[in-house]
């Protein structure tokens, strides 16, 4: 009796998505769930291609759909010649590697953090000395909040397109860009504007995050744009 | 204005933060993501309750503060990593965790920060 194999090619709209849906995947023990650069035709240049026994596929294409209603599947059958290794579509299937911090890694990060560090405080120490008023609406935080924000949807998108390395994600985006822009800086700011004056509060809580979204959607754009290009 | 001794101390303080996020984070996303970025939402959580602690303690020494506040904490938390996750799920169309993760991670940040506040304070008395 020859095993009839399907396997589906999906094209996910983000990487959280592609990661998403091959979790969901692995949890229903699909034999294989992988995620591979196809031919860059547009959009996201990451596929996501399913492989399993056909009856068993099929049942989870449902749920698929259901998850992700916008990425088109396709869906092809062949004849098993040799399932290699013999168990493979038994539950043979990959789990996703255990988080584990490598001493490397950290080096790169904490190098990046203390540089990012020092950029913020250079903005925030010139942006005081210009205008006072920055204890109460402190915008040079909010600059390198939402510099940042740009920043990171550039490396983000770049990442997503496998043009930065490990290493360079480590050094810049985790420590560079995640210390140069704070979060615990933010909030307690927003108290302390509340208190000066509440409008003012409420106008750096809110356009902070308003401009820091808009800012990485920018950044997003525009590097897909460049990348395009190429 | 930041004294001389400060800024290298603080430097290193924001690289050690920025560490500490990276293995705190990492670790939290594996166990519960990846449909949504609870990593970056505890990191920033518990730095705004840190945050908290030490402006209700207000200690007197002025260098501490500095170092801790605007280096350790500072570099823990991160703004942009938040606004890129959450430009994520708004592109995957997630826009009800897309919101959560901004409203949330303020209002759950906001209330670490108060209750931080409040405990550091009767800490001291």
């Amino acid at each position: 009796m020859p095993t009839v194999v399907a396997q589906a090619t999906l094209r996910p709209r983000s990487e959280l998505e592609c990661e998403r849906l091959i979790r969901l995947a692995h949890r229903r023990g699909i034999a294989s769930a992988t995620a591979y650069r196809g031919p860059d035709d547009g959009d996201a240049p990451i596929f996501l291609m399913l492989l399993d026994e056909t009856e068993v596929l099929e049942e989870f294409l449902h749920e698929l759909r259901g998850a992700a209603p916008e990425a088109p599947v396709s869906v092809v059958r062949e004849e098993a010649v040799h399932v290699s290794p013999s168990d493979f579509l038994r539950g043979g299937v990959l789990e996703p590697r255990p988080f584990r911090a490598e001493a490397r890694h950290a080096a790169w990060v904490f190098a990046g953090g203390a540089l990012g560090a020092g950029a913020r405080l250079l903005v925030e120490g010139m942006a005081s000395r210009v205008a006072p008023f920055h204890g109460v609406f402190p915008f040079g935080t909010m600059a390198v909040n939402v510099a940042g924000s740009f920043a990171i949807a550039i490396f983000g998108t770049l990442l997503f397109e496998r043009f930065v390395e490990e290493r360079e994600r480590m050094f810049w985006v985790l420590g560079f860009l995640g210390s140069l822009t704070t979060f615990s800086s933010y909030v307690l700011q927003t108290t302390e504007g509340w208190e000066a004056s509440p409008f003012l509060g409420a106008l750096y809580a809110g356009g902070s995050v308003v401009l820091g979204f808009l800012a990485a959607l920018l950044g997003l754009r525009l590097t897909r744009r460049l990348l395009r290009w190429h | 204005m930041a004294l001389a001794a400060e800024v290298p101390l603080t430097l290193l303080g924001a690289g050690l933060g920025a560490v500490l996020r990276y293995a705190l984070g990492g670790w939290v996303n594996h166990r519960l993501g990846p449909e949504f970025p609870w990593g970056t939402l505890a990191v920033n959580v518990l730095g705004c309750f840190a945050l908290g602690l030490l402006e209700g303690a207000a200690p007197r020494d002025a260098v501490l503060p500095f170092v801790l506040g605007r280096g350790v904490l500072a570099g823990f938390t991160t703004f942009s990593t938040l606004m890129l996750e959450t430009l994520n799920l708004a592109l995957s169309k997630e826009h009800d965790r897309a919101s959560f993760n901004v409203v949330g991670s303020f209002s759950l940040g906001l209330a670490a920060l108060l209750f931080g506040v409040y405990l550091g304070a009767e800490v001291v008395e």
